[in-house]
């Protein structure tokens, strides 16, 4: 099957922008083994594309800023995970793109420069 | 220093950490196998970028595909699977350069083999560069003393320049580039103590894909001899993943550019470039690029060119430091028409070639004169070296030409006969027993002696004793004369006659 005939049922999988399980049904029926790993894997890169994954320290800093991120990315479906680690700040990870932007990570900057620097 | 000035110090660093938001990008690991990984996602990576994975192995892109990307391995890592992630760094593959590399063995990545401490600090040089341009370079014109007679003689390296040594397996290649560093050592104890001797050359040791034990005795030699002390070693063994001997070169190069833009002179060895031909092939027949002949990789000649090319000596503007480079080639059964030999020859400035047969018949170093040459020549010899070469040349191309006709002995007339006596004691001249390099001194007395006939009446197996009593008679009869001839500076009238008295009264001695 090529890519270019892979990304057609992908999106023809789909209706209004969600997924349609009973179209997913009639296109696994019509493939073999090898083009069903390979249009199972192009869905789930599809859904993936289709969310924000959005990391905060408490679930009530998410509350307060879920409008605002909705805004940022309109498009997108936002699943929050609770991390108490980052102690402050937020971890966003958009399709392949990861935004650190909290104080565990700058933290481990801090850790690696000394590091770096100081010890044999 | 009290704890007190190292916080404050800290703190003083800290504040200058710069903040703000880190911003990756990530993939997923889809296919493992043969060193070579298959990432999805990792949209924004670039050409050669370092990335590295979850369990912190190192790896660098090679290919960029529509939907992936392939991943080169920089270390060995058995944990990794389907679905683990990886990040980019942002960085193209760099080495940290320093001072402190001095003495030390080092894997291409920057990481220490000799069981010392990881070098942190310095100066990161790309790993790879485009060489300088043509504006930016000088012609070469100093010396670089290999220690060995024959080579510096007829064959002569300059500063700057790229000598192939070729040759098939232990005939001696390795040996010629060790005895070349460990002859450094005397123009570096000089370029310690004065300030108008030639400048130190600092020595990196490139071996490609060797035997650990190989590596090792070089490393022992080297320490033995002191060597050490002024040289590298980049090390991407046998044993070591694939990528690491195809980076190993440019890594080796990267610390030698370190040291050139400081305005010094470097010498590096790559050791051998056959292996890191075979080490390229290796990854491209994995990465399914397209194979060529002798399913090397289309760009292979590319791949020791770039290289090659940034051995250079800048202008005078640009500091006047040099990379001289030294890559060794090893053939098949003497056959230099092969491929990869073919090519490396067709980009360094000359080639040393080791011949089998020269080496059986006991002559070692086995340098085939007839097919070995440097483009550099004259140029990169003392005055007072060419002073004596042009004679030993013109004598030793002589006896090639007449050695055919050696087997008619009675029937050749006077001449020939003479001078295919003197081209014999030549080439007993011109052997040389492993790790004993001779300063230029010396060399000029060995070859003024030959060429001038004081060995014409000394039989042909007593050449090397009558040498090595020459040597030790002049150094303890006649200092002056050695340090006239350790000048550089062209021979005079004087310095002949001299010559000549010290070699007369010397011949009386010698029995």
């Amino acid at each position: 099957m090529t890519k270019r005939l892979l990304q057609q049922l992908v999106l023809a999988s789909y209706q209004k922008e969600k997924l349609n399980p009973q179209r997913v049904d009639e296109i696994t029926n019509r493939l073999d083994r090898k083009d069903i790993k390979a249009y199972l894997r192009a869905l789930k890169l599809m859904e993936q594309q289709k969310k924000l994954f959005v990391a905060m320290p408490k679930t009530s800093v998410y509350n307060t800023s879920k409008k605002d991120l909705e805004k940022l990315f309109p498009k997108k479906e936002i699943v929050f995970t609770e991390d108490p680690s980052l102690l402050l700040g937020v971890t966003l990870v958009d399709n392949d793109m990861v935004y650190e932007m909290n104080l565990r990570d700058q933290l481990e900057t801090v850790l690696d420069e000394v590091d770096q620097q100081y010890s044999e | 220093m009290n704890s007190d000035d190292i916080i404050k110090k800290i703190e003083n660093k800290l504040m200058h950490i710069e903040g703000g938001a880190k911003v990756q990008n990530i993939g997923y690991v889809e296919t493992v196998g043969d060193s070579i990984i298959v990432a999805s996602g990792l949209s924004k990576a670039v050409m050669g970028e370092e990335v590295v994975f979850a369990d912190g192995t190192r790896g660098m892109i090679l290919n960029l595909d529509e939907d992936s990307v392939s991943i080169v391995l920089l270390g060995k890592s058995a944990a990794l699977k389907e679905g683990d992630t990886v990040k980019t760094t942002g960085n193209i593959l760099q080495i940290n350069a320093s001072e402190d590399l001095l003495g030390r063995v080092v894997n291409p990545i920057g990481l220490p083999l000799d069981g010392g401490p990881t070098i942190k600090k310095g100066t990161p040089m790309l790993l790879e560069r485009i060489a300088a341009g043509v504006i930016d370079r000088q012609p070469v014109d100093t010396a670089l003393k290999t220690g060995i007679k024959v080579i510096d003689a007829i064959i002569p390296i300059g500063r700057g320049q790229r000598e192939l040594i070729i040759g098939d397996r232990g005939l001696g290649k390795t040996a010629i580039a060790i005895d070349t560093i460990i002859n450094q050592e005397e123009g570096n104890d000089k370029a310690k103590k004065s300030k108008d001797a030639p400048k130190r050359v600092v020595c990196i040791y490139v071996a490609i894909g060797q035997k650990n034990s190989t590596v090792a005795q070089v490393v022992e030699k080297l320490k033995e001899t002191g060597a050490l002390d002024y040289t590298i070693v980049v090390a991407a063994n046998a044993s070591d993943p694939v990528s690491l001997q195809y980076l190993a070169p440019y890594a080796g190069v990267a610390v030698a550019e370190y040291f050139m833009e400081k305005g010094e002179d470097v010498l590096i060895v790559y050791d051998d470039l056959t292996k890191h031909a075979w080490a390229w092939r290796q990854i491209c027949l994995v990465l399914k690029r397209p194979a060529g002949r002798e399913a090397y990789p289309g760009d292979v000649f590319y791949a020791h060119s770039r290289l090659l090319e940034r051995a250079v000596r800048l202008s005078d503007k640009l500091g006047g430091g040099s990379i001289t480079a030294l890559p060794v080639i090893e053939t098949q059964a003497d056959d230099i028409s092969a491929y990869i030999p073919t090519n490396v020859i067709s980009i360094t400035d000359g080639q040393i070639f080791l011949k089998s047969d020269l080496f059986n018949s006991g002559i070692r170093p086995a340098v085939d004169v007839g097919l070995s040459v440097s483009r550099v020549g004259g140029a990169a010899q003392t005055g007072a070296m060419k002073s004596v070469a042009g004679g030993v040349k013109l004598a030793h191309a002589q006896f090639r030409e007449l050695q055919v006709f050696a087997q008619f002995g009675s029937e050749l007339d006077a001449a020939t006969l003479s001078q295919l006596e003197r081209g014999k004691r030549v080439n007993e001249v011109f052997k040389q027993p492993q790790y004993s390099p001779l300063s230029e001194a010396l060399e000029i007395l060995s070859i003024w002696a030959v060429t001038n006939g004081f060995m014409d009446d000394v039989k042909v197996e007593d050449v090397t004793r009558f040498e090595k009593e020459y040597h030790e008679y002049v150094q303890t009869h006649d200092k002056k004369l050695i340090e006239a001839l350790s000048t550089g500076k062209k021979v005079t009238d004087e310095v002949t006659t001299q010559l000549k008295k010290v070699t007369e009264q010397f011949k009386k001695s010698f029995s």
